[in-house]
This record gives C-alpha cells, sequence and structure tokens, in this order.
C-alpha cells in the first residue's frame, strides 16, 4: 500500500476523533476538523472510515453528534430504523437497523 | 514514536506547539494548541487568545501525544493541509 494514502487514511481518523472529542466545548472548530477531513478524503481519494461517515449530514455536509446538534430516533414501522435530523438544515436521514452483510459491524453509535 | 521524513505531512491541529525562532522577535516564546491551518499560517490558540503565526521564517516545536518533541522550520510546512498530505514540495535535504 502507497504511504500516501496511509498517512491520509491516518489524519482522517485522527481529525474525525479530534472533532469529537472538542464538539462539546468548541463545536465550530470541531466542525471545521471534520471539514478539513472530508476535503482530505476528498483530495486524496481515501474514503472515510464507516463510524463516521454517519455523522455528516448528506444534504448540508455538515458534522453533527447525537444530542449535539442532531435528533436521533428509533422507528418500527415498515422497517426497524434510526432516524437521525441534522440540527442545521432540517434534514432527516434514515439508516436501516438490520443489514444483512456478512462482514458488517452494527455501529448505530 | 519514530520520527520519519513522511511526518512532515502530518496534520498538526490540536497539538501543542512552541515557537523557538521567528523572523518576528515578538513571536518568539509563543505557546499554544494549534486550532487552524492555512497555506501559509498557523493559528495558535492559548487560553482563549488566538495568534495566527506565518509558517515560513519560524521554527516550530511540535508536541505529539506521547510527549515526543519534533522541531520544524516553518518552510518545508508551507502548503494547504489537504495538499499537505499529500506530497506537496519536492525533496528537502
Amino acid at each position: 500500500m502507497r504511504t500516501g494514502k496511509r498517512i491520509a487514511r491516518q489524519q482522517i481518523g485522527r481529525m474525525l476523533q479530534l472533532a469529537r472529542r472538542t464538539m462539546k466545548e468548541d463545536a465550530e472548530s470541531a466542525m471545521s476538523y471534520a471539514a478539513l477531513a472530508r476535503r482530505i478524503s476528498m483530495s486524496s481519494r481515501v474514503p472515510i472510515p464507516r463510524f463516521y461517515r454517519r455523522q455528516y449530514c448528506k444534504a448540508c455536509k455538515r458534522f453533527f453528534l447525537p444530542g449535539v446538534n442532531s435528533r436521533v430516533r428509533l422507528r418500527q414501522r415498515r422497517e426497524p430504523h434510526v432516524v437521525v435530523t441534522c440540527g442545521h438544515c432540517g434534514k432527516h436521514m434514515r439508516f436501516p437497523t438490520r443489514l444483512r452483510r456478512k462482514k458488517d459491524v452494527r455501529s448505530k453509535d | 514514536m519514530r520520527v520519519s521524513p513522511e511526518i512532515r505531512r502530518f496534520i498538526f491541529h490540536g497539538l501543542n506547539a512552541k515557537i523557538t525562532y521567528s523572523r518576528n522577535p515578538s513571536q518568539i516564546g509563543i505557546e499554544g494548541r494549534v486550532i487552524d491551518e492555512t497555506k501559509s499560517t498557523f493559528v495558535i490558540s492559548k487560553g482563549g487568545e488566538k495568534k495566527t503565526i506565518a509558517k515560513n521564517h519560524t521554527t516550530f516545536h511540535f508536541e505529539f501525544p506521547d510527549s515526543t518533541v519534533v522541531e520544524f522550520d516553518g518552510k518545508i510546512l508551507l502548503g494547504r493541509p489537504e495538499e499537505r498530505v499529500k506530497k506537496l514540495i519536492g525533496r528537502v535535504w
């Protein structure tokens, strides 16, 4: 594996960890770290880890954390799923809770 | 922590930094946490106070989580963070 991508992946993970940690004290900085992580991911073509992918709004692309600037609810109708509402643009995102992929780790943090 | 040449492609947000030399003498001795980075500056914050430091003509000491301190000449850190992660500048001897 080329070192360029390894470093990029490392830094993306670090930036997102940092964003989660500083979200409570300084939401603006935390969101800018997450935006930086996203820019690195785009420009170096390294995907954001699946765990963090769910914490970006699909519409406004902002970072959020449950309870701080997003609302997370569980719904049972039709098919059990999680509904996350972005605190900024109000967009709802749905994630099914029953994933039938073999090597998948269900992390709905 | 092994320090290799690729460490200059690191992102320093969230690390503690200290200025040990600068062509602007009033900036020597500033220390704090890196909170932002642009193409040619770092923004360091200490106790809520933000200072913007030029990268060029300045020597930085960054402290990593495992307490390793690495000294950098700011000249090799030029570039936007997302570009720096890829190779931006050629070999620095």
